[in-house]
């Protein structure tokens, strides 16, 4: 046996799975041969150490990132069916009991008359209920200072047509989100208020609101949007300190093996800055240092190396996203 | 005529933890995402993993996860269940690796010296010794890196299955079916790997004498 047949078998060697006349022949080999002898204990190493790799936990927030993105997937509209490929055959030949029709039919009928008759946008849930529409409601009374009129993001605003947020405070410990769209075709979101969920649609003039309770003191909420018009949509984050801090502070502090959320959940709270962002916010953030610096320096220096930018929509606002 | 309907939904949709892996898949196959949250929730750790392994880098181990379970809420119907579901989506991981290599192939931005950062429990449970000394941990670090260099520094294939066999455990017989290679050639291709690796890890005396 020479030596490259030799080292063709180790693996086979190794795993024991090798036919009794080739082991004999491989093991002559390896003691005739100290070169293959050495180089089959360096292979045996080699494989302990692979076996040895340690498993790595997906960065926080790994699996709400993947199901942000499904829901974004799941509300996309089908492609289009041409007529021309449709078997007509197959569609007159469908059997449907007339029972299941009619009862079809008088669902169908319930529906578009519960549209009617119903008041709009009803939640349900203590607390957190859908506003008037925004012109109604009152703005910034919280505090004076930051009273500069909050501007609508959206993001890659392609003239608007996405979903347009604003965030406003209503009164004391209370935020009030406001949905709109410049959009003729519905545009479709879901939103989840820690766990619980709302959806629903908004259209060119017909927009929505929705009241968001303050955290409590030196926490953070998180609110997370997911929107989609066709084939086009995104999932935001917005992060709400417990209160919107008027005067610019400057802090130090340093931030280490975390997410691009971590980091904003954090900005958020040591400022007092409400933040609205989109993009891959599992990213990890390796290290980050802020040193005596505002929110727009703390954002710069935690997002730029991870490829995200932020900046300014209103006093005490910021929109974050991805660097196109 | 469209009003602005808001429909709380938020509420239990049963206890996904404890169903079957072939009753999650066909809840998600009849529209139910609260399932395919449950199967992201038990395959997330593997395939990260796997992810991380082959494209040795953690922020593409990120895109390349999510994209493969993007992929897997696709084409969840076309899965028949004659292979194990985790057969099929370390498939699909393999093929967004491949796709997105093809298409960095003219710009490759993974650095040689861009591994993984390892946190130091991760490296800490791999020591026998339960009280190891902080030179033996930044030690085992350190091999561990250089380890995972050698292992990038494989051609994709060679690299794809010696994770596929040493980090994920999987047989030949699934590596064959997940890569729909001939298990001759899985055996050829990962004994070739090894052989690499270990002459790889001979440069380094001093960590692998």
């Amino acid at each position: 046996m020479n030596c490259k047949a030799a080292r063709n078998l180790f693996s086979a060697y190794l795993d024991n799975s090798i036919d009794s006349s080739r082991k004999v022949d491989l093991e002559k080999h390896l003691a005739d041969c100290e070169q293959c002898d050495r180089a089959y204990s360096r292979f045996r190493y080699a494989i302990s150490m692979l076996e040895r790799l340690p498993d790595v936990n997906p960065p926080a927030g790994f699996r709400a990132s993947v199901m942000a993105r499904v829901e974004v997937e799941r509300r996309k509209v089908p492609a289009r069916v041409r007529w021309w490929s449709i078997d007509w055959q197959k569609v007159f030949t469908i059997r449907v009991p007339a029972r299941a029709l009619a009862v079809g039919l008088a669902v169908l009928i319930a529906f578009v008359i519960s549209l009617q008759v119903l008041p709009p946008l009803r939640t349900g849930i203590a607390g957190l209920f859908l506003a008037q529409k925004p012109s109604e409601a009152p703005i910034s009374t919280l505090d004076q200072e930051s009273a500069r009129a909050p501007m609508p993001w959206t993001p890659e605003n392609r003239n608007g047509q996405g979903l347009i947020l604003t965030l406003d405070v209503v009164q004391s410990g209370v935020y009030c989100l406001k949905l709109h769209t410049k959009s003729l075709k519905p545009v479709a979101f879901d939103i989840d208020i820690s766990g619980t969920k709302y959806s629903g649609f908004v259209v060119a003039d017909k927009p929505s609101a929705i009241k968001v309770p303050a955290p409590r003191s030196g926490s953070v909420r998180v609110v997370h949007v997911a929107w989609s018009i066709g084939e086009w949509g995104r999932y935001q984050t917005v992060f709400l300190p417990s209160k919107l801090r008027s005067r610019a502070v400057v802090k130090t502090f340093s931030i280490e093996k975390a997410t691009v959320a971590d980091v904003l959940r954090r900005i958020c709270r040591e400022y007092g800055v409400a933040i609205i962002a989109w993009g891959n916010l599992g990213k990890p953030v390796a290290y980050a240092q802020v040193y005596q610096a505002t929110p727009d320096d703390a954002l710069y220096e935690c997002l730029n190396r991870v490829g995200f930018k932020a900046y300014g929509v209103a006093a005490s606002i910021y929109a974050v996203e991805p660097v196109r | 005529m469209l009003e602005n309907s808001v429909g709380a939904r938020a509420g239990s949709f049963g206890d996904y933890e404890q169903l079957g892996e072939d009753v999650l898949i066909e809840r998600c196959k009849a529209g139910d995402t609260a399932a395919f949250d449950e199967i992201v929730r038990r395959f997330e750790k593997r395939v990260f993993n796997y992810a991380l392994r082959v494209t040795g880098n953690y922020n593409d181990a990120c895109d390349v996860a999510q994209e493969a379970f993007i992929r897997a809420f696709h084409s969840i119907q076309t899965f028949r269940g004659d292979a194990k579901f985790a057969t099929w989506i370390y498939r699909i991981v393999t093929n967004v690796y491949l796709d997105e290599r093809k298409k960095l192939k003219s710009h490759p931005t993974t650095s040689l010296d861009d591994t993984i950062e390892l946190d130091e429990n991760s490296v800490t449970r791999q020591i026998e010794d339960s009280t190891p000394s902080p030179d033996e941990i930044v030690q085992t670090k350190e091999r561990m890196r250089i380890l995972q260099r050698a292992i990038n520094a494989l051609p994709d294939y060679q690299r794809i299955i010696i994770t596929l066999y040493h980090v994920e455990h999987r047989s030949y017989e699934e590596i064959a079916e997940i890569l729909k290679l001939p298990i001759g050639t899985v055996k050829s291709r990962l004994n070739r790997a090894r052989l690499a690796i270990a002459e790889m890890l001979e440069s380094e005396p001093e960590l692998f004498g």
